[in-house]
C-alpha cells in the first residue's frame, strides 16, 4: 500500500488554492456573523416575534423551574451542595419548540470562566419523548454544531453536551452544557443557544436521525460568580523547563490555572499523517503531564490532570498555558484544602 | 492565537488530509474541495479548542466524514469542476489501471474510506471506528474484505 500512499500525496492544495480557501472561509461567516451580533435587543424580539408568527419554530417562555431542583440531580444534592445552587444558580425558562419537540434552558451555573447550563427536550403535545427499545439517553447527541455561543471575545472554549434522564419516569430528558472559557464570560449579556440534528447510535453504533428540528434559545448569562482568584507566581521545573503558576480560579464548579514556561513546544510541523511522538511528547511537557489536583479537608483528592482541558500559546520564547476543569459535582470552597499545579501546592483557605 | 489565526493555521495543517479524506469518500475532486470548505467553515465557527494535536486532528476528521456521508446523501453530487478553483489543487494521478489509487476508486466507498484512514493515515481499527462512528470489528471486517476486492480489481496481485 506505499504505492497509494505515493499516489494519494499527489493530490494537495496549492499554496494559491489554500490561501483562496481562507478567504472563502473568512468572507462566509463575515457574511452570516453580523445578523447574530449586531441587532439590537428590540429588533431580536421583533424578529422573534415574526418567527411566533410565520413559522412552526418559535420562542416562548417555558415554566420557570427552581435552578435547585433542576441543577441538585445533576450537580448534587447534599444540604451543603443545594445550599450554594440556591446562592449562585439561576433558572433560565426560554424554550424553542420545531418538529413537535420543545428545547427548554431550564438553569444556569458557573463562574467568571465556566459554566453549566441544564436544558429539557420533551414532546411538545406532552406526551412522553420515549426513545426506541434498547437506546439509552447516553445513546443520544446533536449531530449538528449545537450549544451556547459566545462571541470570538470570549478566545478559546471548550467543553461538552450530553443527554441524561434525570427522574427516568416524567417522559423528559436532560441536556447537561459545560463550557470552559479561556477568557472572561460575558456575564450578564444575551447569549444563543443552537441545536440541531437530534440523533441517536443505533445498537450498531450507527447514527440515526431521531428528529429534524431546528432549536434556537436567547438566554441571559446570569448566575452569581463566587470564584476567587488566587495570585501565585511560584515556579517549578520539569524536563529542564521553568514553569511559573501566575494564579488559579476556583469555584464550587471549576478549577483553571494560569501558567506560563520559558520555552516553546518544538512542533515537528508533519501535516499529514498521525501526531508524531515528538509532537505528544512536547503537549505532555507543557500541558498533559502538568498535575491539577485537589486536596479536600477530608483528606481525599480530586485529580483532574488527565480529565481537564487546556490550551498553549507559544509566542516568542514564552507560552503561556491554562488548564482547567469543570467539576462533577458542587464542590463547596470551605472543604478545599489545596490546589496543586505541577509541583506547587497552593494553601486556598488560608 | 486569534481567531483568523487559528484559522490559517488549521487550513495550512489540515487542508490536505481534510482533502484526501474527502477524495476517498467522493471520488469527486469538485465535491472534495467543497468539503474542505464546509469543514473550514464549521471550525472557525466552532469555539473548540483541543488538549492535543490527535485530538485535533481526530475531530477535523470526523468533521469531514460526517460532511462527506451527508453530500453522499444527496442527489447534488458528481458536479462538473469550476474552472475558476480548478487551479487551486493538483490531482492526483489515477487514470492509468494500474495505479492502486485507480483500483482504490473501484470499491464502495465503506472500504475506500477505511483503506485511506489506516494505510494513508495511520489510524488503527478502533481509532477509526471513533471517527467515522462505526463499530470497531466493522472496521476490521471492511479492511480485511476491502483488501481482498484489491487484490481481485489488480488481478490477485
Amino acid at each position: 500500500m506505499k504505492q497509494y500512499k505515493n499516489e494519494m500525496d499527489h493530490l494537495h492544495w496549492t499554496q494559491e488554492g489554500k490561501e483562496n480557501l481562507i478567504r472563502r472561509v473568512k468572507s462566509n461567516v463575515e457574511q452570516v456573523q453580523p445578523v447574530r451580533h449586531c441587532l439590537s435587543m428590540g429588533k431580536y424580539a421583533l424578529v422573534a416575534a415574526m418567527i411566533c408568527l410565520f413559522s412552526v419554530s418559535a420562542y416562548a417562555t417555558g415554566i420557570l423551574q427552581s435552578a435547585t431542583d433542576v441543577l441538585a440531580p445533576i450537580l448534587g444534592g447534599t444540604p451543603v451542595q443545594t445550599e450554594i445552587i440556591e446562592k449562585i444558580g439561576r433558572p433560565i425558562g426560554a424554550s424553542d419548540t420545531s418538529d413537535g419537540i420543545t428545547i427548554s434552558a431550564d438553569a444556569i451555573i458557573g463562574d467568571s470562566n465556566n459554566v453549566c447550563v441544564v436544558y429539557s427536550i420533551e414532546n411538545e403535545d406532552g406526551t412522553p419523548f420515549v426513545l426506541p427499545d434498547g437506546i439509552s439517553p447516553q445513546d443520544v447527541f446533536f449531530a449538528g454544531n449545537s450549544g451556547t455561543e459566545f462571541p470570538f471575545t470570549a478566545g478559546g472554549m471548550n467543553g461538552s453536551i450530553g443527554v441524561q434522564d434525570n427522574n427516568g419516569t416524567d417522559g423528559i430528558l436532560q441536556i447537561v452544557e459545560m463550557l470552559s472559557s479561556e477568557k472572561s464570560l460575558p456575564l450578564g449579556k444575551n447569549v444563543t443557544a443552537k441545536f440541531s440534528q437530534l440523533s441517536y447510535f443505533n445498537t450498531d453504533g450507527k447514527v440515526v436521525p431521531l428528529s429534524d428540528g431546528k432549536w434556537k434559545l436567547r438566554y441571559k448569562l446570569n448566575f452569581e460568580n463566587v470564584g476567587v482568584t488566587i495570585p501565585v507566581e511560584k515556579q517549578f521545573t520539569r524536563d529542564s523547563l521553568t514553569f511559573t503558576v501566575n494564579k488559579i480560579m476556583i469555584s464550587p464548579i471549576a478549577i483553571k490555572a494560569n501558567y506560563t514556561v520559558i520555552g516553546i513546544p518544538n512542533w515537528s510541523n508533519s501535516k499529514s499523517g498521525k501526531m508524531p511522538e515528538q509532537d505528544q511528547k512536547e503537549m505532555y511537557k507543557f500541558l498533559e503531564g502538568i498535575e491539577l489536583i485537589i486536596t479536600k479537608s477530608d483528606g481525599t483528592t480530586i485529580d483532574l490532570t488527565e480529565s481537564s482541558g487546556g490550551g498553549l500559546s507559544p509566542e516568542k520564547d514564552v507560552t503561556s498555558g491554562y488548564k482547567g476543569a469543570v467539576l462533577d459535582e458542587i464542590l463547596p470552597l470551605n472543604e478545599i484544602v489545596s490546589v496543586t499545579v505541577g509541583d506547587i501546592v497552593i494553601d486556598i483557605n488560608n | 492565537m486569534n481567531a483568523n489565526a487559528q484559522l490559517e493555521y488549521l487550513i495550512n495543517t489540515y487542508a490536505d488530509t481534510v482533502l484526501r479524506l474527502s477524495y476517498s469518500y467522493l471520488k469527486n475532486l469538485q465535491d472534495a474541495q467543497d468539503v474542505s470548505q464546509t469543514v473550514f467553515i464549521k471550525l472557525f465557527t466552532d469555539k473548540r479548542i483541543f488538549t492535543s494535536k490527535d485530538h485535533e486532528k481526530a475531530f477535523i476528521l470526523r468533521v469531514t466524514a460526517n460532511v462527506c456521508k451527508d453530500i453522499l446523501k444527496s442527489p447534488w453530487k458528481n458536479r462538473t469542476c469550476d474552472i475558476e478553483h480548478c487551479n487551486e489543487i493538483v490531482a492526483p494521478n489515477e487514470e492509468t489501471d494500474n495505479s492502486i489509487l485507480w483500483a482504490v476508486n473501484q470499491l464502495d466507498d465503506k472500504y475506500r474510506t477505511v483503506i485511506h484512514l489506516h494505510y494513508y493515515e495511520g489510524y488503527k481499527a478502533n481509532e477509526i471506528s471513533k471517527i467515522i462512528a462505526v463499530p470497531t470489528p466493522t472496521v476490521y471486517t471492511r479492511l480485511v474484505r476491502g483488501r481482498e476486492k484489491l487484490k481481485k480489481i489488480l488481478g490477485g496481485e
